[in-house]
């Protein structure tokens, strides 16, 4: 998994909406697997690409299968009605996260990291090979930080997927992280192997902030 | 659904429905029409009146689900874009220089478009329509324009300004067949329109982001949509006046018995739209017999409690699961 690291404004969150095509590079161009982004369709797109929001805010009881099922969308734009495949990857996608349980039930009924599994088995159903996730993990304690990227590390290995995250919290999800990209003003400042890059004093260097390694000290 | 929800769902949709249906085949109606008298008054003003609320309710429920969906918020309402005042600032010109109240519709239409347009234009920025600067325009021209009428009835006070004071609260007594065709081909039409949207609907419901996220067009899919809603909402408006909460309440009882997904919800919803409107048409014509209270009047009063009560029992309902 590549993380994506920089302060609020680098453009880490820009990067993936070019990575999207969502949005117009004033230069150079944008490669989806070889493809020219800005000649593919938002529907191409989205069976090559999820994307993760930031902070997904639900306004209408939508129940976690129906949510599922929406990540069929790409593959099945014109249908109208699910079909037993739809029906049939969705069920295997809530299964792999875990929400198989939570099927029927409203999706505002569920807690933070609940509902960030069920983006994430709608994210599977779309079949992409790349995963972007937007601070996945922003609002959830450690259990359910962890909890996440170790399903996360699965999916990766099952699907064979190419996953990055953009995330401010990363101290206990340094054994999950393969690289680091590191963004300022726009540009990549730095990249490289996480052990390396995720050491307090590379990462204090980078944000200009101190460094002190306090939370484990021998004797007293 | 289980038994129990399917049941209550019946019971609510059906039974109306029964009455209503009833009332128009039973005494007097359909099936009892003896004198010259009675024809008239079944063909004349019984049978459009009872297919214009059907119309009408259709209509503004399923503009009310699609606005709520598009605008992501369960508030919204088909009159919250500012078209319905358009509508009503239309009659009340056709009113003010004495037109006869049969060009109301005429007139309503165009009010309505240009309001269309010019929400529309002012909305509009590098190809895409901005929801939040629609919405709070909507309800800014609303304001201006309902203000507007009422500060002309306080000068103009005639009784040219008095029928269109009335038919701005809703009157479902003046439309001829054509015009009922009309509203019903046009319901068709964006209807049909609508549930083939309605897969990339739910999705825009979820967001801009997630609904592109999952490969939709969402600048185009919003363009379209709004301008189909818009003019249905146009066409109903301009037959019946601004009647309120049956576009904001239909799609929440469609809602509360099967589910947000559009593809069920906005039949359903188009379905209590018609049983609202048409049952509170015969309330507000038979409580104080012979006179009539504006239909627009009987939905906002006994809508709200009758919505509160279904509230009351299917969120009890819920919970529990």
């Amino acid at each position: 998994m590549t993380l994506f690291l920089g302060e609020n404004g680098a453009g880490k969150t820009t990067l993936f909406k070019l990575a999207l095509g969502w949005l117009r590079p004033r230069s150079g161009k944008t490669f989806l697997f070889e493809n020219p982004v800005e000649r593919m369709n938002a529907l191409e797109i989205a069976r090559k690409a999820a994307y993760l929001e930031q902070d997904a805010a639900y306004i209408f009881p939508f129940t976690v299968e129906e949510l599922v099922l929406m990540g069929r969308f790409p593959n099945a734009p014109h249908g109208f009605w699910n079909r037993k495949e739809d029906l049939e990857r969705a069920a295997w996608a809530m299964e792999a996260t875990d929400t198989l349980r939570f099927a029927k039930r409203s999706i505002l009924q569920l807690s933070g990291g609940e509902r960030r599994r069920v983006e994430i088995a709608r994210a599977i159903c779309q079949q992409a090979k790349i995963l972007l996730l937007d601070e996945p993990v922003s609002n959830l304690d450690i259990r359910q930080q962890i909890g996440l990227f170790e399903l996360l590390t699965r999916l990766q290995q099952r699907e064979k997927l190419t996953v990055a995250v953009i995330s401010h919290q990363w101290e206990w999800l340094k054994p999950f992280l393969g690289r680091v990209v590191m963004l300022r003003s726009g540009k990549m400042a730095a990249t490289g192997p996480a052990g390396e890059f995720l050491r307090p004093e590379r990462i204090a260097e980078f944000f200009s902030v101190a460094s002190h390694s306090t939370y484990f000290k021998k004797g007293t | 659904m289980s038994k129990r929800a399917l049941r209550s769902f019946l019971i609510l949709m059906f039974i109306p429905a029964g009455l209503l249906f009833l009332n128009l085949v039973g005494p007097r109606g359909l099936l009892d029409l003896a004198s010259e008298q009675d024809r008239f008054l079944f063909f004349y003003l019984r049978l459009p009146r009872f297919l214009l609320a059907w119309g009408v309710g259709m209509s503004l429920a399923v503009t009310g689900a699609v606005f709520q969906s598009l605008f992501r918020n369960p508030l919204a309402d088909p009159h919250l874009i500012g078209v319905s005042a358009g509508a009503g600032a239309g009659v009340w010109i056709c009113a003010v220089f004495g037109f006869s109240f049969s060009f109301f519709p005429v007139f309503a239409g165009l009010g309505a478009l240009a309001v269309l347009f010019l929400v529309f234009l002012l909305s509009m920025r590098k190809g895409a329509l901005s929801m939040y600067t629609l919405l709070l325009l909507g309800v800014m021209i609303n304001s201006f324009l309902v203000s507007l009428m009422l500060f002309c009835q306080s000068l103009f006070r005639s009784d040219d300004t008095a029928a269109a004071f009335n038919w701005l609260l809703g009157n479902l007594s003046m439309a001829g067949y054509a015009q009922i065709l009309f509203l019903f081909i046009t319901l068709g039409i964006v209807g049909f329109f609508f549930m083939r949207q309605a897969p990339k609907l739910n999705l825009l419901s979820l967001g801009e982001s997630a609904a592109r996220s999952l490969g939709v067009s969402v600048e185009k899919t919003q363009i379209l949509l709004f301008i189909a809603a818009a003019i249905l909402t146009g066409a109903a408006v301009s037959l019946s006046g601004m009647i309120s909460f049956v576009g904001l309440m239909s799609p929440h009882v469609a809602r509360l018995f099967v589910g947000s997904d559009l593809r069920r919800s906005l039949p359903v919803s188009a379905w209590a739209g018609g049983v609202l409107l048409a049952g509170a048409d015969m309330l507000a014509r038979s409580l104080f017999y012979p006179s009539e209270i504006p239909v627009g009047i009987v939905t906002a009063l006994l809508g709200v409690p009758f919505f509160i009560v279904i509230l009351k029992r299917r969120e009890g309902k819920r919970v529990i699961s």
